[in-house]
């Protein structure tokens, strides 16, 4: 019985169920030292941003964290009422929609920082910018392929690589967003013609994670897999012998390096319409953009900073530099439904 | 009677926990063509020998054979399902998913299966119920569905678990002797286990007594009922008046006369057993007196318990026509022949 | 026993009130804007999602149901060595996530896995057998209830009959059982066809892949609500269909005593044969992807945050658990009362578990943003402000989340114990003198209490393992293990996913042997009787 007591008086749960339900949400009765974030990353590593903007600022970070879709549709519920500070997810397109449905105000200038933020990674009324950056790469193996073979997105579509490429499935929002990309630059009928040859080359039907199609190449299930750069460098990174043997036996290439640019999305952040606490919400976003917290995202989950800093990565450093695609990422969330019906058109389960 | 078609049981031991066996050490053998009753009280073990013989439980001592194959011994044993054995249970054990038809035509293979059925369900006038499931058939019904279903695969050995108990007493008059009809016309070496005396003196050629895990006698009804070998085995068959006695000169003492004590020593301590039948009420004067305590009906008779001057109770039946009333004095007779001295 | 009118009227209320969140979407798919998604999905994928979904489903029911019927029926019914530990350990692999599991096969059998030799557990067929082996312990856990509780004369008879064991089993032991299979199927068949993690990771998309696109890709949570109902129609017909199929056979005996069988005894090969039947599904449900994921947890950092996380959702899964298995009687009884609201609202109740979770927490969402806003609007007629607590941010919101989800893990063994009370059981009690309350008391709680605990067991674990709704619906900085162990794990870090998910079962453990034990007394409490009875 006091094993049972003990277990409810330390339960956040205890007081969340007695309290949460009969008093105000935390957000309510707070001067501005804390800050509600609803986010759609889910790193660990996360946790250590906070807690240095934390030490830095002394503002508490309440974290809520889902699905960008549900995150939205949580925010939209509770209406006038959301205790919602900042909101962050995972791809342009999430963003997108989130501004599409009135969830942002402006950020303002954050001190500066926002202008430093390269401007096709934030939106153009400035109620969102991408704090750290993904590419969209090619994984190979380099014994059975010529990297200038696949040296653009487009070379994926090429009757050579029949039977070679691996990738994951088009519910991938990544998937999305670089096909996204492609109609921005080459047209919807163009860009179904090049899915319609990639899904010809499968090696397998799509399954698995990004991880998966790096593994199959290196296991000779395929010559080519489109993944996300900070997968193989977190193959480096592991420290296990599997994974680093893995890394060893493939290569990464940038695609379209003179033609376009490789297809980057973004982690992003905006302020939310109601924020209650809208001046420790813009502190939090000025610090993301912080030379503290750029260098977490390289140096914590592989990704590349939003603004041109310098960090230790040596499996990043090892890649390169690249050029990105210009596209303005609010496009990506534009074009998401149409690349999802190409994807279905053609078959790319 | 080690014909080949017969049943015989040999010295086998059942047991659930060690040292306190359920059957210890039963020998029987029966043949087809006859019905034979396990009679005995609840908890006597004699199911269990019935699920022993359907090979439903194993033997840890003894054998069972049937026409001379063994069909269990400790480390033999036989499925059940390749015995033979047509079981009709307590309960009936229909299967409750399945129609009447279906119940019956289970122990049936082959494409005639389902007609040849129909015909077993008509037999017992149940044709009509065919399509019905067990919970919608009556307690009769579904008696009859179990046998027709036991009898259906044609068994070499019936075993019947209480298959009346579950009846009302007047239905069970009447499906008692269609039953045993049919039973003798399958011709199958049958078994029926039972509490009710009346039931097995009814239906059965021979009776077997069986008391904690032991058969204690085995004959046929009438020498059972006269001559029980022993208190138990009287009590088994019906009410019995008992009276302590020693022997002297070859006879045993009563308060209403003497019994002839064969193969019992002189002075032996014995025990007098005396059917209701055997208590008469005399109109002579030789008898012993006794006073009527109470008289009750029965569908037999009357039935007066007696108080003797030895202050001793005692029952006697008399003709219902008799018109005795509490508190008369009549004097009393022994039958001998319904009595019997056993050793105590 | 019926329950008089008002107590059926508030069962059907509690009924209702656990099935809004399902009505909610059903709301939205009605009144929600229409686009021209499930035009372009008909035209184009619809038939494959079809094809997959039935596949999946068929693979699920049939490995779940032989699996756990036949284990169920050894544990329950044979005497061998490690029959009691196997008796719960039977339970665990519904601990396992089935997109942990299906992730663990995946990397342990593709071409450079370390048991790259076997064929990739992949696709439809895949994606199945790994639904079929973490759910199973549905199919077992009442089945092996029912076994138990089975008079064994009915497959003796089939015994003398001629049938061998194996026909005996599946022509009568099974059939006699078939309620208990059927619910067990049930909340396969309703999980599996929620799924979307296992289904995409494996490559074999079905119905709720589009319901996900159609949210996810194309921004119309209508559509997503109009796919989700047309998953809980096709459920409701499956099971429909069945309920009709035995509407008029009876599967309990028709008559007599129960009497528990006694367990047979196994010697040398056939103990050894009934241990490793019972141990394979176990292994490939639980060991084998757990050992995988605690492989690659050697090399992964310990997450952060695993005791609060840990405190978190258990707190929350003996909550629902416990409010669940109370629920889970009255909906018993109201079905059980035949009277059509009680029976639909208690339907309805149940069939929220076939909404895949992420829709489930959408109606959710819209449930309490409608109660909101009324509330809201009350209160600044009454008092000039709005309400004063926000509804969306409290546990006891995720509380009422999980029991609209599992609802029907919580009616299911109930209505499968109440079963079991008999009529003729019913009436012998009411005979004696025993008024209604006694009969409750006396007669149905010692037959229902087995069945509760099940139902209590069930949504313990499934709270333990669920995920959208607690993502979207917790309170702020509130992890559970199940988060954690998902985080991870879409994130592609099996390693640092494994030791969250191990937790889960871990957790699930002594619950399991909480109940294991629970019910192994009553039924050794029915064994002494029996014996005494024998003599």
């Amino acid at each position: 019985m006091i094993q049972i007591r003990r277990l409810f008086a330390s339960s956040a749960l205890f007081g969340a169920l007695t309290l949460t339900a009969c008093a105000p949400a935390p957000s309510e009765n707070a001067a501005n030292d804390e800050l509600n974030l609803y986010t759609a990353r889910h790193y660990a590593s996360d946790d250590a941003v906070y807690a240095a903007f934390t030490e830095a600022t002394g503002i508490e970070v309440n974290v809520v964290e889902a699905s960008g879709d549900l995150l939205i549709e949580r925010i939209r519920a509770d209406g006038a009422r959301s205790p919602a500070d900042v909101i962050i997810t995972v791809d342009a397109g999430r963003l997108h929609r989130a501004a599409e449905a009135g969830l942002f105000q402006p950020v303002g200038d954050l001190g500066g920082a926002l202008g430093s933020v390269p401007a096709n990674l934030r939106h153009p009324d400035g109620l969102w910018f991408g704090f750290s950056t993904r590419a969209r790469v090619m994984v190979y193996a380099p014994d059975r392929i010529d990297a200038a073979q696949i040296s653009t997105y487009e070379d994926l579509a090429d009757e050579a690589l029949r039977g070679r490429i691996c990738v994951r499935s088009s519910n991938n929002v990544y998937n999305i967003s670089l096909l996204a990309a492609l109609i921005e630059r080459v047209g919807a009928e163009a860009a179904e013609a090049w899915a319609a040859g990639v899904v010809a080359n499968l090696a397998r039907p799509p399954q698995g994670g990004d991880t998966d199609q790096i593994r199959a190449v290196a296991a000779g299930e395929c010559d080519v897999a489109l993944v996300n750069h900070y997968y193989l460098g977190r193959l480096a990174n592991t420290g296990a012998e599997a994974d680093l043997a893995v890394f060893e036996a493939v290569d990464l290439v940038f695609p379209n390096q003179n033609a376009g640019g490789a297809h980057v999305n973004i982690s992003g952040a905006g302020l939310a319409a109601g924020a209650p606490n809208r001046e420790a919400a813009e502190a939090f976003l000025a610090f993301l953009l912080s030379e503290t917290g750029q260098r977490a995202f390289p140096e914590l989950t592989n990704e590349y900073p939003a603004l041109d800093i310098a960090y230790h990565n040596p499996a990043l450093e090892g890649f390169g530099t690249f050029e990105g695609d210009p596209l303005n990422v609010s496009a990506l969330g534009e074009r998401a439904a149409e690349a999802q019906r190409i994807f279905d058109r053609v078959g790319w389960p | 009677m080690t014909g080949l078609r017969t049943l015989q049981i040999e010295q086998v031991e059942i047991g659930y926990a060690p040292g306190r066996p359920a059957v210890a050490g039963v020998s029987l053998e029966f043949g087809c063509g006859s019905i034979t009753a396990l009679l005995g009280p609840s908890g006597s073990g004699k199911s269990t020998l019935l699920r022993a013989i359907a090979g439903l439980e194993r033997v840890q001592a003894g054998e069972i054979r049937f026409a001379g194959e063994l069909w269990s011994a400790p480390d033999a044993h036989r499925a059940p399902e390749e015995r033979r054995c047509g079981v009709v249970f307590q309960d009936y054990a229909l299967f409750p998913h399945l129609t009447a038809l279906d119940n019956v035509a289970f122990g049936l293979s082959g494409p005639g299966r389902k007609s040849d059925a129909m015909a077993k369900l008509e037999a017992v006038e149940l044709g009509a119920r065919a399509r019905a499931y067990p919970h919608e058939l009556s307690g009769g019904e579904q008696q009859r569905v179990a046998l027709a279903r036991a009898l259906t695969p044609e068994p070499d050995v019936m075993l019947l678990d209480e298959p009346f108990s579950g009846l009302d007493r007047r239905l069970r008059g009447a499906l008692r002797e269609a039953s045993a009809n049919a039973l003798r016309e399958a011709g199958a070496a049958t078994l029926i286990v039972t509490h009710d005396a009346e039931e097995a003196m009814a239906l059965a050629d021979t009776i077997a007594l069986m008391a904690e895990g032991r058969i204690i006698q085995t004959g046929d009804a009438q020498s059972l009922y006269l001559n029980p070998a022993s208190e138990a085995a009287a009590r088994l068959l019906g009410e019995v008046e008992r009276f302590d006695a020693t022997v002297t000169d070859g006879q045993a003492q009563t308060p209403f006369g003497e019994v002839g004590a064969p193969g019992l020593s002189e002075g032996a301590e014995c025990a007098v057993l005396i059917r209701p039948e055997g208590v008469q009420i005399t109109d002579g004067a030789d008898g012993a007196l006794a006073h009527v305590l109470e008289r009750r009906i029965t569908s037999g008779g009357a039935v007066l318990t007696l108080s003797l001057e030895s202050g001793e109770r005692v029952r006697a039946t008399t003709p219902i026509t008799a018109a005795h009333g509490a508190g008369d004095s009549v004097r009393l007779r022994l039958d001998t022949r319904f009595a019997t001295v056993v050793a105590v | 026993m019926t329950l008089r009118p008002n107590a059926n009227a508030l069962a059907a209320l509690a009924a209702l009130a656990i099935a809004a969140p399902l009505l909610a979407v059903v709301a939205l798919a009605v009144f929600g804007a229409w686009t021209d998604y499930l035009a372009h999905l008909a035209e184009t994928r619809l038939t494959d999602y079809l094809a997959n979904t039935a596949i999946v489903a068929l693979c699920a029911c049939a490995t779940a149901g032989i699996v756990g019927a036949v284990s169920a029926w050894l544990v329950a019914r044979y005497a061998f060595p490690g029959r009691a530990q196997l008796e719960w350990l039977l339970a665990l692999p519904l601990a396992m996530p089935a997109y942990a599991a299906a992730y663990a096969w995946f990397d342990l059998t593709q071409a450079a896995g370390p048991l790259g030799f076997l064929p990739t557990v992949r696709g439809p067929v895949g994606a199945g057998f790994i639904f079929g082996l973490t759910l199973y312990p549905y199919v077992y856990l009442l089945m092996r209830e029912t076994f138990a509780g089975q008079s064994s004369d009915a497959y003796d008879a089939a015994r003398t009959l001629g049938a061998g064991p194996a026909r005996a089993f599946t022509r009568i032991a099974l059939p006699m059982a078939r309620p208990a299979l059927a619910a067990g199927l049930g909340l396969v068949l309703m999980e599996t066809m929620a799924d979307f993690g296992a289904v995409v990771h494996l490559g074999a998309p079905t119905l709720s892949v589009a319901l996900v696109r159609a949210w996810a890709g194309e921004g119309s949570s209508p559509d997503a609500a109009r796919l989700a109902v047309l998953l809980v129609t096709i459920t409701f017909l499956i099971l429909f269909i069945e309920r009709a199929q035995r509407r008029r056979a009876r599967q309990h005996a028709a008559s007599g005593r129960v009497k528990p069988p006694r367990r047979v005894r196994l010697g040398g090969g056939a103990a050894l044969a009934a241990l490793a039947i019972c141990a394979i599904p176990i292994l490939a449900g639980l060991v084998i992807p757990m050992a995988r994921l605690g492989w690659l947890a050697l090399d992964a950092p310990v997450a952060r945050g695993l005791g609060e996380a840990a405190i978190n959702a258990l707190s929350l899964a003996v909550i629902t658990a416990l409010i669940a298995a109370a629920f889970g009687i009255v909906a018993a009884y109201a079905l059980r009362s035949r009277r059509p609201l009680g029976v639909a609202a208690a339907r309805l109740a149940g069939l929220g578990y076939a909404v895949p979770g992420a829709v489930a927490a959408l109606g959710v969402l819209i449930v309490f943003g409608q109660l909101q806003s009324g509330l809201d609007a009350l209160w600044t007629s009454a008092f000039g402000q709005s309400f004063p607590f926000l509804l969306t941010a409290g546990a006891a919101t995720l509380v009422f989340a999980y029991l609209s989800r599992f609802a029907a893990a919580a009616i299911g063994p109930s209505e499968s114990a109440l079963s079991r009370v008999t009529p003729s059981l019913e009436g012998a009690a009411r005979s004696l003198g025993a008024g209604p309350r006694r009969v409750i008391t006396q007669v149905h709680w010692p037959i229902l209490s087995s069945g509760a605990l099940l139902a209590g067991l069930l949504v313990f674990v499934e709270v333990l393992k669920e995920l959208p709704a607690t993502m979207i619906l917790r309170p702020f900085n509130f992890d559970t293990l199940a988060v954690i162990a998902h985080n991870y794990a879409s994130d592609e870090r099996l390693g640092e996913a494994a030791l969250p998910a191990l937790l889960i079962a871990i957790f699930c453990l002594p619950a399991m042997v909480f109940v294991a034990r629970r019910i192994t007394r009553q039924e050794r409490r029915a064994e002494r009787q029996l014996a005494t009875e024998l003599g």
